[in-house]
């Protein structure tokens, strides 16, 4: 299995790898939490950090996944990877679901300053996103170790899981590398980049983890592995490597193209909001100076002071004429109030005719304006107290002396007050944007000291005007603060809200103000972002498919391959199988005939010997007075002579029935047939002296008929050459030969010359003179033929008149 | 049932007249049949062809049945000889040169009721002779006869 093996082996690798770097990064993390530096693990200044409850989850999560895959023998580790599989589960169940059954874990705040933000979004929270995705890869992990691992369901949602995982953590690992984070600028904690980095690590380990046969790895392997050395092997790293380039070149394209999109949108609604802050201020300014100068006319037009004059003094008749004027004046100029005060601060006139509540700085801004040799302008403030909640009466009032000598220190003689309404064309200029948009704002601004006050109503929040007053110090990036500080231009930063906006920050001319006009940085990009969205998640599917669909090409391929392999087995089989049939029916003719002339040659080659040797006798028993001593002693020599010739038959007949005859195997108690053997021996010659020494419980397994007759030969034999001996001894026991057992029969007779043993176990073929021993040659032969035929050998060991030792093996058991 | 008759079925002629030699010299049997084949031998028992009209109850004592026979073998004479009602409890000992265990094992379930394997040495052969005639012809009680129905 080369290639299975190999992938094997690979796939280890990427879990030891994957699940090292994972846990690594977390671990820098933590790390940096401890000593109070958590940018370490931010990968980038304006990034969120992974939290440090994500960094324990995560080390948990590959610490776990690298025991149980580097020794998944080991119970200790099975039991490790179990336990941080689960209780990672449910801790990112319970980090996912606090948000919304409103609880905070302890470990959220763990480490994490409580202060600390980038942005608006506070640093050291576990992502919900994270948490959604940490919760699959512990569940993969979990599935992937036993017990669970044993059902065919868990071990096929293991790597589906883990496979999400890695989508979902690849999907904000791309986002970050598009320049483009997700979820930034929403009201979510974003997934932190070493976080997604260290996901999809994790993800990928686990999925590594399932083994070459889960579903997703499968397909990069084809077919069964371990047939056919010759199968061609497609190779999958080229069409692997083509898509990976297309997909990094597509990604890469695809994320120059939006950041170009990004960037003209941006210069698109940076163009607006400039021309919208340039144009409106350009409109405040005309709007103020047109309200100076009004002011202006009154105070250098002498007539109408000397009118103004003569009134408060008393010396005009009545003030029927200059009321008339002044409600002109009002009129004309959309004055809220014109009221004439004389020199003691008392209101003479007021067009209309009530005067409203002064505030309380009234009367400083009346004796300024009595000191002033010119107009006094107070800028927007609330005038009167209004209730809370609603918005207050706001104006901006031009104070006009009357009587005022050039040159000399005297306080003027009275005072013309203009009340402007800046609901009358103020705010709505501010307020009003030219084309539609969800988002966009003007704003005034003024600076008072340290703080920024906003002059109008806003958009985004109610009662505002004069009411919100941000301190300069802690709202430095404010953009209105910036504006208020004389920055010109076009800023990216986050308003009131905390809302990430593109403003357009300037001085307005010649008034205390300072213009804001600003979009939510949301509503410019929005569209890219969700375009991005699509195009990622169209993108994803596009390649998943892409290499599904290849694999199960691939493996399709290989199937077809694997099928045509197999119907040429089965072809050449089948041929093998009809070849061995005819050479088997051959055999079993051949088989018959020889059985058969057996048959015929134990039946009919007797016969006529029993003729030969009955006739002999009969010759001997009746013309016996007939024929000297030495015909009588002819005639012994032709019976025993054809007792021989029955002999040399029946042992021919064993030896061809031995090798032909069907094994029948069943355990064989080999000590009581060299008893009985002996007993046998012993019989035919009681007055032979031999001692038999039989080894007690010897058994095997084999054909005890043919057993027998390999014993009753040897045994035989050993009576036989053991009998010029007058104390003749025969042994038969076990011992061990290269470690198998080996039974052997041990004589201490004549032996022989072992220079012949080669020849020993032939047929036909005797050591010994036939005076002196007599036999026909054949027994050893057929010996040998019995052990063969049992698997296993037989040998000698002697030396002439040292005895002989016969050993023999059999088959080991099966 | 004839009580001394020896029904001899052995198609070699040697044997033949050695056995008859022998029990003669024995003094066991004057009288004995001999069939040379295995036709010849049911014929004879089942009183067809040649034998038409024996009497058929008139039986041997002894069959001695060669296995070798020409055209019908032993083992089918014995096969016919145990499937007549008339033959079946007729006592019939192989004697044969053959020592093939299948042969041993197939006469004894086809119901011979003895098996002698006919040595090469005739002094020993003659001697089995003597102890058969003894036994099947003096010690042992022939079975009853089958009466027709």
């Amino acid at each position: 299995m080369p290639m299975g093996s190999h992938l094997e082996k690979t796939l280890r690798r990427v879990v030891a790898v994957c699940s090292l770097g994972a846990g690594a990064l977390a671990l820098l993390a933590l790390v940096g939490w401890v000593f109070g530096n958590w940018k370490i693990g931010a990968l980038g200044n304006n990034y969120v950090p992974m939290a440090p409850s994500t960094a324990l989850m995560l080390i948990l999560l590959s610490g776990g996944l690298f025991l149980h895959s580097r020794w998944p023998a080991s119970r200790a580790a099975r039991r490790l990877a179990f336990l941080a599989g689960s209780s990672v589960g449910s801790m990112s169940l319970l980090v996912w679901s606090q948000r919304f059954l409103g609880y905070q874990l302890p470990v959220e705040r763990w480490l994490a300053p409580a202060t600390a933000a980038v942005g608006a979004i506070p640093v050291g929270l576990t992502s919900p996103l994270t948490a959604l995705t940490v919760l699959p890869a512990a569940l993969a992990l979990l599935l992937e170790s036993p017990p669970l691992s044993r059902h065919r369901l868990c071990r096929w949602m293991a790597p589906t899981l883990a496979l999400g995982a890695f989508m979902a953590s690849l999907a904000v690992l791309l986002s970050y590398a598009a320049g483009f984070s997700l979820l930034y600028g929403s009201r979510t904690v974003p997934m932190a980049l070493p976080a997604a980095v260290s996901l999809v690590l994790l993800s990928c380990g686990i999925l590594a983890a399932a083994g070459p046969l889960a579903w997703p790895i499968i397909l990069l392997e084809a077919g069964p592995v371990d047939s056919a050395a010759s199968r061609p092997r497609w190779s999958m790293l080229g069409p692997l490597a083509l898509l990976l380039f297309l997909l990094l070149a597509t990604g890469i394209a695809g994320s120059f193209h939006l950041r170009q999109l990004i960037e003209s949108a941006r210069l698109t609604a940076e163009r607006e909001v400039l021309t919208v802050a340039d144009s409106k201020a350009a409109q405040i300014a005309e709007w103020w100076q047109e309200r100076r100068t009004g002011a202006r006319v009154i105070l250098r037009t002498p007539m109408i002071q000397a009118r103004l004059l003569q009134f408060l003094s008393g010396s005009a008749p009545a003030g029927r004429e200059l009321l008339a004027w002044m409600e002109m004046q009002r009129e004309l100029n959309n004055y809220r109030q014109v009221v004439l005060y004389d020199a003691r601060g008392m209101p003479r006139l007021s067009a209309p005719a009530e005067v409203s509540t002064p505030s309380a700085a009234h009367n400083q801004h009346f004796q300024a304006a009595l000191r002033a040799k010119d107009i006094l302008t107070t800028d927007l403030h609330a005038y009167g107290e209004a209730a809370r909640g609603e918005p207050s009466l706001v104006t901006l009032s031009l104070w006009i002396p009357l009587g005022v000598k050039p040159g000399t220190d005297a306080p003027a003689q009275g005072a013309l007050r203009i009340e402007n309404d800046p609901y009358q064309f103020l705010y709505p200029l501010i307020q009003s944007w030219p084309g539609s948009s969800r988002t966009a704002e003007t704003l005034l601004v003024r600076r008072e000291g340290d703080q920024v006050v906003y002059l109008n109503e806003l958009r985004h929040r109610a009662s505002t005007g004069l009411f919100l007053r941000l301190p300069i110090d802690r709202w430095r990036s404010l953009p209105a603060v910036l504006a208020a500080m004389g920055q010109v231009g076009v800023v990216e930063a986050e308003d009131y809200r905390h809302v990430p906006v593109l403003a357009a920050v300037r001085g307005v001319p010649s008034t205390p103000w300072f213009m804001v006009a600003k979009v939510d940085q949301e509503e410019v990009y929005a569209p890219y972002r969700r375009g991005a969205w699509m195009t990622m998640i169209v993108l994803l599917a596009l390649v998943l498919t892409t290499t599904l669909g290849v694999g199960l090409l691939w493996r399709q391929r290989d199937n077809q391959w694997f099928r045509e392999q197999q119907q040429a087995d089965r072809r050449l089989n089948a041929e093998l199988e009809e070849r061995v049939k005819d050479r088997t029916i051959q055999l079993e003719a051949s088989n018959r005939e020889l059985e058969a002339f057996c048959y015929s040659v134990s039946h009919d080659l007797r016969a006529p010997l029993r003729g030969i040797d009955g006739w002999s006798m009969a010759l001997l028993e009746d013309y016996r007075d007939k024929l000297d001593e030495q015909g009588c002693r002819f005639l012994e020599r032709v019976r025993s002579d054809t007792q021989r010739m029955g002999r040399l038959i029946d042992d021919l007949l064993l030896l061809s029935r031995v090798a032909r005859g069907q094994i029948q195997r069943s355990r064989v108690d080999l000590t009581a047939i060299a008893q009985s053997v002996a007993a046998r021996l012993q019989e035919a010659e009681p007055e032979r002296r031999v001692e038999f020494a039989t080894q007690a419980g010897l058994a095997a397994q084999g054909d005890a008929r043919l057993l027998e007759i390999v014993l009753s030969n040897l045994l035989g034999n050993a009576w036989k050459f053991s009998g010029t001996r007058p104390l003749a001894r025969v042994e038969f026991g076990q011992t061990n030969v290269d470690g198998r057992p080996a039974y052997f029969v041990r004589d201490n007779g004549v032996g022989f010359d072992m220079t012949y043993a080669q020849k020993l176990f032939g047929a036909f073929q005797r050591m010994h003179k036939a005076s002196e021993f007599p036999g026909t040659g054949i027994g050893l032969a057929t010996v040998r033929r019995v052990i063969h035929r049992h698997g296993g050998r037989v040998w000698a060991e002697t030396q002439v008149d040292q005895g002989a030792t016969f050993y023999f093996t059999l088959e080991e058991e099966v | 049932m004839n009580s001394r008759l020896i029904f001899l079925v052995e198609d070699n002629l040697s044997d033949v007249e050695l056995t008859k030699r022998a029990l003669k010299r024995r003094h066991i049997s004057n009288t004995m049949l001999v069939a040379e084949d295995g036709k010849e031998a049911l014929d004879y028992l089942f009183a067809t062809g040649a034998h038409a009209g024996r009497d058929l109850t008139d039986l041997p004592a002894l069959v001695l049945l060669d296995l070798k026979l020409p055209r019908l073998d032993g083992l089918e004479v014995l096969r016919r000889i145990r499937a007549d009602p008339q033959t079946k409890r007729l006592p019939v000992v192989i004697l044969t040169s053959s020592n093939e265990e299948r042969d041993l094992a197939e006469s004894y379930d086809l119901g011979a009721n003895s098996f002698i394997r006919k040595s090469i040495d005739f002094a020993q052969f003659a001697q089995a002779m003597e102890y058969l005639g003894v036994y099947w012809l003096v010690l042992n009680e022939p079975p009853p006869k089958v009466s027709p129905c």
